[in-house]
């Protein structure tokens, strides 16, 4: 029983593809890194910082991330049933209880962060509450905690540590290459110097492209395989398909409230352009909908097989 | 259909775009024949006030016009207020064309006492396999949107979603999704 399960919990070509996305990460740091050795740019101070900012993001992500959305932890007690369904899941997944947040936002959202299982928060928005019934709710939440086992902060804050040192060595490059002009300090070196200067500019820019092409192929590898851990977790998923359907796209619009209720109290109410529009961006890095959908729905079948 | 003769010229605009409430008339065949829907037999008008609170004048010539239909083609009627306030005309009948007749005739007296701002909606529930679809008509809007109460506040919004698309042509369909506001536990059920 414990083989068969794990066999259907990996996706084998999911699981190649995302090597393979890490795997050519990797030769274009090293790239990056022997090209800044040949032009003789000295990375340490650079490093040094980019360490200093991705590490306080990384440690404080869950609190960081928290303050950003408004978003305020609760107790058992001011939401039983959240916290019973994510005490179920847990339990079931065998990791840790990660902490429980709700922001006040309408927007039908939910995300998981932290550095580590043991410093997780999984948030979810009062607009997926009131737009996902119990069965939904539990697959989102199946997918966030997933995404918490499989340690997906971590792996994204790896992944991107060297794209957002070649980010700030562009910059600061920038700023010497206009500063340098400026002075037009032209010394018997300095045209050798502005050229490989430029070319360090230039290629640190390419490097921070294709790096985050390959970093938001990756993140979508890892929301594909949340979706998947995620309604492994929950035995469902079809009910994680449904919940998706209702927070992007189309469904998110259809209002939750009754005519009657808008009509006597929120007559003053122009606040709803806000809402929904902004999910687009905040879905860049995941995949498209459909598809996720479609590849539950092979799960779902899949797992009516056995 | 001798009442239709009360259409006055005065409100031209607003008794055409009222009128609109019949495509769910011309509607009934093809839903049928593409989803096997089927009228329940009861439809209701719902108002932004109890009728008790109209002018009493007003009050009076919408309960003669509901008893008249009553007496002639059989509609029953019945008429509440609801816990917010709001006021409603239900009526019954098995005849489906019926239904709407009076309902617009309703809502037309309403046009043509100055009071179109008082109009909410009015909701024709059909039975599709083992649910119910109310379409809701928007006197706002002249538009018809799905609505599935599935409990007393959660609603199937896929199963909406879809079936919007599936009568594209069929009905007037509010495209703007953000209007689809539901009316959760319409005194639906029969008189």
């Amino acid at each position: 029983m414990a083989r068969r399960r794990r066999s259907i919990g990996r996706d084998r070509g999911l699981q190649f593809r995302m090597y393979f996305v890490m795997f050519n990460l990797i030769i274009v740091y090293l790239f990056f890194f022997a090209a800044m050795t040949l032009i003789g740019i000295d990375l340490t101070f650079i490093v040094i910082l980019a360490l200093i900012l991705l590490g306080t993001q990384y440690f404080f992500s869950d609190k960081l991330v928290l303050r950003s959305v408004g978003a305020r932890i609760v107790s058992p007690d001011e939401a039983p049933e959240l916290h019973s369904t994510i005490d179920r899941l847990v339990a079931k997944a065998g990791m840790p209880k990660p902490k429980i947040a709700i922001s006040k936002s309408d927007i039908p959202n939910a995300f998981a962060t932290g550095r580590n299982p043991q410093n997780s928060v999984v948030c979810v928005t009062e607009g997926i509450m009131r737009r996902l019934n119990d069965d939904e709710l539990e697959g989102v939440l199946g997918h966030e905690l997933t995404h918490i086992k499989n340690r997906d902060v971590t792996v994204i804050t790896f992944a991107s540590f060297f794209a957002t040192l070649a980010s700030m060595l562009s910059g600061m490059l920038m700023w010497m290459m206009l500063l340098g002009g400026l002075t037009g300090s032209r010394s018997r070196n300095g045209g050798g110097l502005a050229m490989g200067f430029m070319a360090a500019y230039v290629i640190s820019l390419i490097v921070y492209f294709v790096a985050n092409l390959l970093i938001l192929a990756l993140s979508r590898y890892r929301e594909y395989s949340a979706d998947r851990g995620g309604a492994i977790l929950t035995g469902q998923p079809s009910h994680l398909a449904s919940g998706l359907m209702k927070i992007t796209g189309s469904i998110s619009r259809i209002p939750t409230q009754d005519l009657r209720k808008m009509e006597t109290a929120n007559a003053f109410c122009i606040v709803s352009a806000l809402r929904g529009e902004s999910l687009a961006g905040l879905f860049a890095s995941h995949p498209p909908v459909d598809k996720r959908v479609s590849r539950l729905r092979d799960l779902s079948r899949e797992l009516d097989r056995r | 259909m001798g009442l239709f003769g009360k259409k006055t010229d005065r409100d031209q605009p607003q008794t055409e775009s009222l009128s609109t409430i019949f495509a769910i008339v011309n509607a009934t065949r093809d839903l049928f024949k593409r989803l096997q829907m089927q009228p329940t037999g009861v439809s209701a008008c719902c108002f932004r006030q109890p009728l008790t609170s109209l002018p009493s004048e007003i009050g009076a010539e919408l309960l003669s016009l509901l008893a008249v239909s009553q007496e002639s083609s059989g509609t029953k009627y019945h008429v509440l207020e609801d816990d917010f306030g709001f006021g409603w005309v239900i009526v019954q009948d098995s005849d489906f064309k019926a239904l709407v007749e009076v309902l617009y005739l309703t809502a037309l007296t309403f046009v043509e006492n100055n009071l179109s701002d008082r109009l909410l909606v009015a909701i024709f529930p059909f039975t599709y396999n083992d649910t119910e679809v109310q379409w809701i008509y928007s006197f706002t809007r002249n538009r018809f949107y799905p609505f599935i109460p599935v409990n007393d506040k959660d609603r199937d919004s896929i199963l909406e979603f879809e079936l919007s698309s599936t009568v594209e042509g069929l009905l007037p369909i509010e495209e703007e999704l953000e209007h689809w506001y539901g009316i959760w536990g319409a005194p639906l059920s029969g008189i």
